[in-house]
């Protein structure tokens, strides 16, 4: 649906960005990850069309947009950064206002609709100076949903609010992305985690890695812990374990024995593992993959990447 | 349409805040107190022209509606860069202009659909000082024609203002740098015919055709001229234009 090909962002003579590529796919939703200053805002920008890159091609549906930036501003919801409203318009108004800009057919009926999903109903009538900082976000939100836009890009929309507006903004997103093309664009990790299937990290202006929550999430997951009962431990079953895995860390106490080991390979080893302790008639108290955080990955990528 | 209802947004907004009726009655005060002296100046020397011969043109029209229409020109030179500061500069540093710039809009609807709002903010001013000049028409008998005129070139010369006023908003972020730039650059252009004297005499004619006042002028006296339609017509849209250009530009300097 958007696909960016080797986009380099200049700022006066800085390079902000660095050779972007990617692609979102009709219907998935896309997180964008990065520390602050990781150049996302300046991404969305780009990809918007209020930005121009220095270099390189952005095509919403194979349409280059800093040629027909019209053809995606007719199929795009978007809410960014700051959440801009006009603080002088009415909720309603200013819904209405968007509804007869993004042509909708009837704005009155697509106002209802939008203000009913946001929860908005309730204070159509005030000035948006008058809302608190909650409500001015779902007022962000739905006048990104208004004329049910193709994609919808939401730049870090749960920024400065209290938990549960963050919980309802996040149920919000997840139940748009049954039936939208969503990119999302954060530096809250969680939110990804419970969000998103497909994940960009980009750090200082370059992507560091493009993959699935899942594939990411097993990527860290190179360690597993198995805790056995001390009298079924024995060293001939050791001794076969460590044909298959490699051990890191082994504890004893007086009831059990903890592992920690790592496969040889990236393969999934916890079949081969479990038959094997079997086997010697072991019994497990406990069997696990060790999984690292979304968190420590991230960590992890953005230092590696620093240090290059 | 995209424009009216981009202009209609725009309207709202400036009539919601206080600062369009401080200018207004502001506005209508001084042109006001302006009337009232140039009437009571008009009355005190009618009495002695009775006496006097040799005045010329005692007319009410030379004597009271072309000087208000002129002192009306100058006190929109004061106020509408307070109005215009805001369009660009305030939708910018809010950030609602990249949203803005998310709908399916095209820049040059944006920048024709200010002016409208603007201008319409004008007419209003406009329409609403006319009172005084229209108790004239009660009382005594101006030429409708020349005053016809005489408003035209106003409101012709209040979009110019309006025109500059925008182009410069457009270039910052920053409302009171654009007050600043467009005070300063339509003084200049209104005071332009003032040093025409002291150039060479090939430089003289090149200069008062470009000075706003001296086109302003000769609507002022009931001359209705193509010379000075199209300069303001002209000038008018090389500024939006300069306005849509600016706009366009920033989408490549980041």
């Amino acid at each position: 649906m958007l696909e960016v090909r080797n986009v380099n962002l200049f700022y006066n003579k800085y390079q902000v960005l660095f050779d972007l590529n990617f692609k979102l796919e009709q219907g998935e939703i896309l997180g964008f990850l990065g520390p602050n200053g990781a150049g996302k805002s300046s991404t969305m920008r780009i990809l918007t069309g209020y930005l121009t890159p220095s270099s390189g091609s952005v095509r919403f549906l194979g349409k280059e947009v800093s040629k027909s930036p019209l053809f995606l501003r007719e199929n795009l919801g978007y809410l960014p950064e700051t959440n801009p409203l006009y603080l002088e318009l009415r909720v309603r108004e200013y819904l209405k206002w968007v509804a007869e800009l993004k042509q909708a057919a009837e704005p009155q009926k697509e106002v209802d609709r939008v203000m009913e999903r946001c929860g908005l109903k309730e204070v159509e009538k005030k000035l948006i100076r008058h809302l608190s900082k909650g409500y001015r976000q779902r007022v962000g939100l739905a006048q990104a949903l208004i004329g049910n836009p193709k994609l919808i890009i939401l730049d870090e929309p749960t920024v400065g609010l209290d938990p549960t507006q963050v919980r309802e903004i996040r149920e919000l997103i997840r139940e748009l992305g049954k039936e939208k093309t969503i990119l999302l664009s954060t530096h809250i990790l969680s939110e990804v985690e419970l969000i998103c299937k497909r994940v960009i990290i980009i750090n200082q202006g370059r992507i560091l890695t493009e993959a699935s929550l899942e594939d990411l999430i097993k990527e860290g997951t190179e360690r597993y812990f198995l805790s056995l009962e001390s009298s079924s431990y024995k060293s001939e079953l050791r001794a076969d374990l460590e044909k298959v895995v490699r051990i890191t860390a082994e504890d004893r106490t007086e009831k059990e024995v903890h592992l920690e080991f790592k496969a040889q390979n990236k393969e999934d080893i916890r079949f081969v593992v479990a038959d094997l302790v079997a086997s010697y008639g072991g019994k497990v108290l406990e069997f696990r993959p060790k999984r690292s955080s979304l968190e420590e990955i991230f960590v992890n990528l953005v230092y590696k990447g620093e240090q290059k | 349409m995209r424009a009216l209802t981009l202009a209609k947004k725009d309207l709202i907004i400036l009539f919601r805040s206080p600062l369009a009726y401080i200018i207004l009655s502001s506005f209508l005060f001084l042109s006001g107190y302006f009337f009232v002296s140039l009437v009571s100046q008009y009355q005190l020397f009618s009495l002695q022209a009775m006496q006097l011969s040799g005045i010329e043109n005692f007319t009410p029209q030379e004597w009271i509606i072309r000087p208000y229409l002129q002192n009306s020109g100058i006190i929109l030179l004061f106020f509408i860069p307070l109005i215009t500061m805001r369009s660009f500069s305030e939708e910018k540093k809010l950030g609602t202009f990249e949203l803005l710039l998310s709908y399916p809009v095209k820049e040059w609807e944006v920048v024709v659909a200010k002016f409208f709002s603007v201008a319409v903010f004008l007419l209003l001013a406009l329409v609403l000082s006319a009172c005084g000049p229209l108790l004239l028409f009660i009382y005594s008998e101006p030429e409708v024609l020349s005053t016809l005129s005489g408003y035209l070139g106003l409101f012709l010369l209040s979009c110019s203002f309006v025109a500059l006023g925008l182009f410069l908003s457009s270039l910052t972020e920053n409302q009171i740098v654009a007050a600043s730039l467009s005070f300063g650059a339509l003084l200049i252009l209104w005071l332009l015919a003032w040093i025409k004297d002291v150039l060479p005499k090939t430089y003289q004619s090149w200069i008062e055709g470009l000075s706003l006042l001296s086109h302003f002028e000769s609507f002022a006296k009931g001359v209705l001229t193509g010379v000075d339609l199209i300069y303001f017509f002209s000038f008018i849209v090389a500024f939006l234009g300069l306005t849509f250009l600016s706009i366009e530009n920033q989408r490549w300097r980041a």
